[in-house]
């Protein structure tokens, strides 16, 4: 009795041994040696998150965008990720070398953001969409972040901290309740900088598999 | 399960506990603790199990790259990954790659009034195509007037993203929607263009008027 | 609650039973009214989600409800604080039952109950509060896991105690995966925790990990849980043996291997070497064997009671759980090969066969249980058959309308992204009438969990007179009867 007891015990754990060995351990020892890669003009990629992007990438964290945008381009003739011109390569396990935590994603209620930031560099556009994502994405249901915006009307003194080139005008038509400008707050700011920074395109030699 | 106890019968219960049992009626009435059967296993079955096995190591063996942390392609690439071979339909194509442009000039080309130009009756678009080219590949910053309005946005170049049939393509469509009439842009058009001045950054709205002067 | 000492009839089974019953009564009904309340909880948040999807602006402009935290705590909600709570008494009650030996350290495992709840809640308002870890299955800040992990160290104590002191010398396969549960869940969050909140893994070997960890929250906690259930509950209410002993051998074992394997599945595609992903299908796919070994188990033993399903509350869930792990499984199964993830990977589809799986099987099982033992933790019957037929009825149609929409919506919703002819825009626009329909299928769900807890809050309240023949679906109970009589007694007694 005793001995079968023991290898019911022991089997279980062997099972659940195996796979953690096998994909917690090995994938982490295989990518042991992953470093950035030298680029032409003496800087490299990936870098660290610092300053205002790492600040903004805790704002994405704690909105929870994982839950409906994902941060992965698959392999052209997969899907259809490159053709939508959401990146210009598939993405590959180097690019994410820096990221605490990973923010890959698993759905994609919203576009890919891998490289938002190549094809989306203008601060506006993102103050805009992340005010309210109606103005630039009508039909959207993205949710409005308008708590990460100090809302002006005509008028209205700039909020303290401010510069005047942080203050973004909303299109006339489709201002609201008397509101026509905005200026992102530190967490908005910091948010638009991170997404900003976000580009994947730089070519790696593997991601040409 | 007896088939008659369907009557609502209510009973007391006990103020002492000295009839545990009487307590615990739920518990009497229960059909024994369940118990293994022994049938013999379907043969169908192992045979099942059997090809299963077999299909698991051959997906195995074919797919797993070469087990290293480097080997990524998972399969040969899809129908997809070559592009299609023939030249496609500008319209189709650009209208495709035009997906790509409507978060900043809207699905109608009228763009976002004081952030984002619009498309449709635009001189830029409907002028001079070794211009309109130009911006598309190496993209503009700045201030800008386009209708008499000023604009003050920031547009990346697309050269990385697409090529020269994609981006005359796009052009294309642009210049015969949301209300424009005007003509084609060929691919070479695009390739010239590319030649001449890819290697640029963004243009201004100076940089990019004196690249249209210079023929 | 008094604890009198009574000899083990050899020819009693029954007084065993009720010597474990009343060991259980406190602790089981704790765990399982905690997990009626985080269901509730877990719908509510579900159903502020889901509209959310459809209709941005509901509830809109408050931070601490935005979508992307209130989703969030609608998944840890459910898996943790509904299916932590309704598994772990589960596994105490039967565990009890099958090694015929009282729960021991019912304090402790009272007070770790209580701990639990209040992990739980500490996590859920960590999250709505900005402080989620960004890791999705593992979203509870780092102050809360512990207040879920110390009380799931005591069951696993209590769990061994019971297994190593029992009386009986045969193991019946429920017991194998309860313990097969205690062993592999500790291990899981331990290994979880420190591959992603605490750092010891970096980048997509975190990524590698956190889905490792996911997926076996549902296949080697939830899931072997709900399996030890059936096994129990479906030959224990129609009263013959289960099928055959060699078949739920080769299902545990072939469960324990293939499951542990298959989280890499829900990251296909992306920027990982192709062996993990690969082992993650094979794994997946290697599963039909376990699942049909267990289906041939369970529909084999059931040939020839289907008409018991006419009467028994238990049966008729714990039938359309094992049955919806039959298709689940194979649709899980199917969906995990690289060809359908091309479509449905990042789509609706994911969350329609999770929510079938998880309402359809796990949810059904855990509540087939609850009808079976609170009848014998609490003297009580259940007060109304309508109100369990109603649950029955919203739980069976609300899943499937749940799934039939996501999934349906999901594969179409693919279809389109991986179109770059067809803008963004109007992908989202298509799916927005399903999403509509999901929204309506959480109402029949949540109706159906408020028909199930006023029968819940009514048999554990203390009475005075009782039914003493089952609360079988072809009866009506006059519950106002029991209300009227008793207060008459009452006066009587005064």
């Amino acid at each position: 009795m005793t001995s079968r007891n023991i290898g019911l015990a022991l089997g279980i754990f062997l099972t659940i041994a195996a796979s953690v060995t096998g994909l917690v351990i090995v994938p982490n020892w295989q990518f042991r040696e992953l470093q950035p890669v030298k680029k032409a003009d003496g800087t490299q990629y990936p870098v660290p998150y610092f300053g205002e992007q790492l600040k903004g990438r805790g704002v994405y964290i704690d909105q929870g965008c994982i839950y409906c945008h994902t941060q992965q381009i698959r392999m052209k003739g997969y899907g259809a990720d490159i053709r939508r011109n959401w990146g210009t390569r598939r993405s590959v396990p180097r690019d994410y070398i820096f990221e605490k935590p990973h923010q890959l994603g698993t759905q994609r209620t919203g576009p890919d953001l891998a490289s938002i930031g190549s094809r989306q560099p203008s601060a506006v556009w993102h103050a805009l969409h992340l005010y309210n994502p109606q103005i630039t994405s009508p039909g959207s249901t993205m949710p409005r972040f308008n708590y990460l915006f100090t809302e002006m009307k005509d008028g209205d003194a700039l909020p303290a901290g401010a510069f005047p080139a942080d203050v973004v005008k909303i299109p006339a038509p489709l201002q609201t309740n008397g509101i026509t400008q905005l200026v992102p707050n530190d967490r908005g700011k910091a948010l638009i900088e991170y997404l900003r920074g976000l580009n994947k395109t730089f070519p790696l030699p593997e991601a040409a598999q | 399960m007896n088939p008659d106890q369907t009557k609502p019968e209510l009973k007391r219960v006990p103020e002492m506990e000295d009839s545990i049992m009487e307590m615990h009626t739920a518990a009497m009435r229960e059909m024994q603790e369940p118990r293994d059967g022994i049938r013999p296993t379907p043969v169908l079955f192992l045979i099942i199990c059997f090809f299963f096995t077999m299909w698991g190591g051959y997906y195995m063996g074919t797919y797993a790259g070469d087990w290293t942390g480097n080997g990524l392609a998972e399969r040969a690439a899809g129908p997809g990954a070559a592009g299609p071979s023939a030249p496609q339909n500008p319209m189709v194509l650009g209208a495709e790659v035009y997906n790509a442009c409507t978060q900043c000039h809207q699905a109608d080309g009228k763009g976002l009034a004081g952030q984002f130009p619009p498309l449709a009756d635009s001189e830029y678009v409907n002028g001079d195509v070794r211009r309109l080219a130009a911006i598309l590949v190496n993209g503009i910053n700045g201030e800008l007037v386009v209708k008499g309005q000023t604009y003050n946005a920031q547009m990346p170049g697309w050269k990385d993203n697409y090529n020269d049939e994609e981006i005359a393509a796009v052009l294309t469509y642009i210049r015969s929607s949301f209300g424009n009439k005007s003509g084609p842009v060929a691919k070479s058009v695009v390739e010239a263009v590319r030649k001449e001045v890819g290697a640029n950054g963004a243009w201004t709205s100076a940089t990019l008027t004196e690249f249209a002067n210079k023929k | 609650m008094s604890d009198t000492a009574l000899e083990l009839n050899p020819q009693g089974e029954a007084v065993s039973r009720i010597e474990v019953d009343q060991s259980a009564e406190w602790v089981v009904t704790i765990y399982w009214a905690s997990s009626l309340f985080w269901l509730l909880m877990a719908t509510l948040a579900g159903l502020i989600s889901s509209a959310k999807l459809h209709s941005p602006d509901f509830l809109g402009g408050m931070e601490w409800l935005t979508f992307g935290r209130i989703r969030p705590v609608h998944w840890d909600t459910a898996i943790y604080g509904f299916g932590g709570t309704a598994a772990s008494g589960t596994l105490l009650w039967l565990q009890a039952r099958l090694c015929q030996t009282r729960i021991p350290f019912p304090k402790l495992l009272i007070a770790g109950g209580i701990i639990f709840n209040v992990g739980v809640l500490l996590g859920s308002i960590g999250v709505l509060m900005g402080q989620s870890t960004g890791v999705e299955t593992l979203e509870f800040p780092l102050y809360a896991m512990p207040l879920l992990v110390i009380p799931y160290v005591f069951i696993v104590i209590a769990n061994f105690r019971m297994y190593f002191t029992r009386r009986s010398s045969h193991t019946y396969v429920s017991q194998w995966y309860l313990m097969a549960v205690t062993i592999w869940f500790p291990i899981l969050v331990v290994a979880a925790e420190a591959s992603t909140n605490l750092g010891a893994v970096d980048g997509v070997a975190q990524a590698v990990a956190n889905w490792w960890y996911g997926h076996n929250v549902v296949g080697l906690f939830a899931t072997p849980t709900a399996i030890a259930a059936a096994y129990y509950l479906i030959p224990k209410v129609i009263g013959k043996p289960i099928h055959s002993y060699h078949l739920s051998l080769l299902g545990f074992w072939s469960n324990a291997i293939f499951y542990n394997w298959a989280g890499t599945h829900h990251l296909t595609g992306g920027p990982l070497p192709a062996w993990t992903i690969t082992v993650g299908v094979v794994g997946s796919m290697m599963m039909f064997i376990p699942v049909i070994t267990i289906g041939i188990n369970h529909h084999m033993t059931m040939l020839g009671s289907f008409h018991l399903l006419k009467t028994s509350p238990t049966l008729r869930f714990a039938v359309m759980g094992s049955m919806v792990y039959t298709l689940a499984s194979f649709q899980g199964s199917l969906e995990s090969l690289r060809s359908h993830q091309e479509i449905t990977h990042f789509t609706h589809y994911t969350i329609g066969h999770v929510h079938f799986g998880m309402y359809g099987f796990f949810a059904p099982l855990m509540f087939a249980m609850m009808y079976y033992a609170m009848p014998r933790l609490t003297g009580n019957e259940w007060s109304s058959a309508r109100l369990i037929r109603i649950h029955f009825w919203c739980t069976l149609f609300g899943t499937a309308l749940y799934a039939g929409a996501m999934c349906w919506a999901g594969i179409r919703q693919g279809q389109m992204m991986n179109d770059p002819a067809i803008p963004f825009l109007n992908i989202v626009a298509f799916t927005k009438p399903y999403l509509w329909l999901r929204t309506i299928a959480g109402l029949i769900l949540f109706s159906g969990t408020i028909a199930f807890l006023i029968n819940f809050i009514r048999i554990v309240q203390p009475h005075k007179l009782r039914f003493v023949t089952p609360t079988l679906l072809n009866t009506e109970r006059d519950y106002k009867m029991l209300l009227k009589k008793e207060s008459e007694l009452k006066h009587n007694d005064k």
